[in-house]
């Protein structure tokens, strides 16, 4: 199977100060030079990094018309360079928008993978504010 | 002048009394073919453990069992003369961290000291040391800066917990001899606090003309200095804690997944045919497009652009919302139907996998109000999502079939069309949904919703 080419590949335990946005209701006139503008929460880093330590890079074919069904949009520190993901409601994948590369964690975290997510943006809700 | 506010946020309640106690002096003798090491220890024994008294109340850490490991003493030279140090263990595993750390944490046993020492008449003096590097200190793995605190062995401080850095201090001087100048010095931190009070000149004859005001008041509280009672400074950290002090970092467990056991999910909902008890069922629709049938769509944003190479489709979603109200408390569950994994027009099919829909916005939604046979029915069906074998399918068992589908087990009918997309597929979707409930004429049990109202769960029960 073709995989992304390895200068492409990141290694994202190393990325740090992770963000949620919500966005949701703006996500048509998403930009992201204004992610300030949004409300977010701050993610825990040594969860991500647990959550990271196992990810695989999607094989391109598997990529080809992927079917997305609600995301939540974070960003993160990595290599001096904001990224910006965005991580699927479901099958445990998740896409950086800079490389077009998408990532799979391992089945067996994915239901604990959804619900970080989701505790992660009903914090954002419920107290509206920045970390 | 340094503004620090250090507040400490230990694993650890740390809270020290500031009082300023010197502790015993009583000297001991070495006799003949008594170590300095063995001098210090009988000292400490009987005087200090024996005579020192009860433990500081506000001083979580004296109050825990710990031992002083003589075996692993040894004598340093301190800036104010010879030294026994010998580590202090606790006996049960405690780790303390603070706002200088970082994300670090530190067992107390790795940077907690007991430090004997004579002064000049030969009087012993007794001090606990406990260093907490800052995440400087941590970096260059030094002793250079963080939190130091002396206390004696019942938890009262010696002298105030301080905050300290190293500073390099710039000496315009010429140099002939190759020297830069540069001088290391030990800053303490200096703590302003100001307080402000506002107050409003009000005028009975000009109400209009009123003056507002403020007054601000400061005071500066800096750290002692090095005093002559011989207890360490900061200076002395490099000989106190030679080894590399090891840091911790709190690996947090991953979150249960409620909803990975559908049945305590919904455990909550109780069945009651009494007109306290009521029932709704919400059909909630996030189109791809707002009101517009498009089934799905290109992304316009995220990973949008080519149409070869990593094409995202965005196909929007339908969900379930179940509340069950008693007048008393209320009961609110949100639950989707999901493919467990990654599916593509032409790869439809993957195991199915209920999920928590709590933070989805929505175009459209349609509450119903139902009796509780039709509610648990729906429950019911809603239940074999999480079945091994059961599938989701992109085509003939989407998210809005499925919905769509629980609904029809407790005999709610709801219209829908079945839209086409590319490669051949076709089926129930959340674009013609979305549109078909507009257009539905709304029976006396329903109510629609087009502005995307905050929805989670709600209503615990044990």
């Amino acid at each position: 199977m073709g995989v992304p080419g390895f200068s492409q590949l990141l290694n994202w335990e190393k990325a740090s100060s992770w963000l949620m946005y919500d966005t949701i209701g703006r996500e048509r006139t998403f930009q992201k030079d204004s992610l300030s503008y949004y409300r977010s929460a701050r993610m825990n880093d040594d969860t991500m990094k647990y959550y990271l330590s196992d990810v695989s890079p999607v094989p391109i074919e598997k990529t080809k018309g992927v079917v997305w069904m609600g995301y939540y949009r974070v960003s993160c520190q990595l290599l001096d360079t904001t990224r910006v993901l965005l991580i699927s409601r479901y099958g445990g994948f998740f896409a950086d928008l800079s490389t077009k590369v998408y990532y799979e964690i391992p089945v067996a975290e994915r239901a604990s993978w959804y619900e970080y997510f989701n505790q992660t943006f009903g914090s954002i809700a419920r107290f509206g504010k920045t970390d | 002048m340094s503004h620090y506010t250090t507040k400490l946020i230990p694993v650890v309640f740390l809270c020290l009394c500031a009082t300023c106690c010197v502790k015993d002096k009583r000297t001991i003798s070495n006799a003949v073919g008594h170590t300095a090491i063995d001098s210090a220890q009988l000292y400490f024994e009987s005087s200090v453990l024996g005579e020192g008294g009860p433990p500081n109340s506000q001083n979580y850490r004296a109050h825990q069992p710990r031992t002083v490991r003589w075996d692993l003493s040894r004598t340093v030279l301190l800036s104010n003369g010879q030294a026994i140090v010998a580590p202090v263990q606790f006996t049960h595993p405690l780790f303390i961290t603070s706002d200088v750390t970082g994300n670090g944490s530190f067992s107390l046993n790795d940077i907690t000291a007991l430090i004997v020492m004579r002064d000049s008449s030969a009087q012993f003096h007794c001090s606990l040391v406990t260093y907490l590097p800052d995440s400087t200190a941590i970096v260059g793995v030094s002793t250079s800066s963080g939190i130091m605190l002396v206390e004696d062995w019942q938890g009262n401080s010696i002298r105030a917990p301080r905050r300290f850095v190293k500073q390099l201090n710039s000496i315009s001087t010429s140099s002939t001899d190759g020297n830069d100048g540069n001088v290391e010095t030990d800053v303490d931190v200096n703590i302003e606090v100001c307080n402000t009070i506002y107050g409003y000149n009000y005028s009975s004859d000009f109400p209009d003309d009123g003056e507002s005001w403020s007054e601000t008041s400061c005071n500066t509280y800096g750290l002692q200095q090095l005093g002559s009672d011989g207890s360490p400074g900061p200076r002395d950290l490099t000989g106190i804690f030679v080894r590399r002090i090891p840091i911790y970092t709190v690996q947090l467990a991953p979150p249960g997944n409620p909803i990975g056991n559908i049945a305590d999910y919904f455990k909550c909902f109780t069945q009651s045919d009494n007109s306290d008890h009521q029932y709704t069922v919400t059909l909630a629709v996030e189109q791809p497009v707002t009101d517009s049938r498009q089934p799905w769509t290109w992304s316009s944003t995220g990973l949008g652009g080519s149409s070869a190479g990593t094409n995202p489709i965005n196909v929007g979603h339908t969900w379930l919302i179940f509340s069950e109200s008693t007048g008393i408390a209320t009961t609110t569950r949100n639950v989707g139907f999901y493919p467990q994994s990654i599916v593509l027009p032409g790869s439809a099919t993957a195991q199915g996998v209920l999920a928590n829909d709590e933070n989805m916005g929505y175009d459209i939604s349609l509450t119903i109000n139902v009796s509780s046979q039709q509610f648990f029915d729906m429950l019911n069906y809603t239940s074999q999502g999480n079945n091994a074998g059961y599938d989701y399918n992109l085509n003939s068992n989407n998210c809005t079939t499925f919905a769509l589908d629980a609904m029809a087990a407790g005999g709610v009918a709801i219209p829908a069309t079945i839209g086409t997309w590319t490669g051949g597929g076709q089926g129930l979707d959340p674009g013609d949904l979305g549109e078909d409930l507009r257009g539905m004429q709304l029976a006396g049990n329903m109510s629609q919703n087009t502005v995307s109202n905050p929805h989670p769960n709600v209503g615990t029960c044990n």
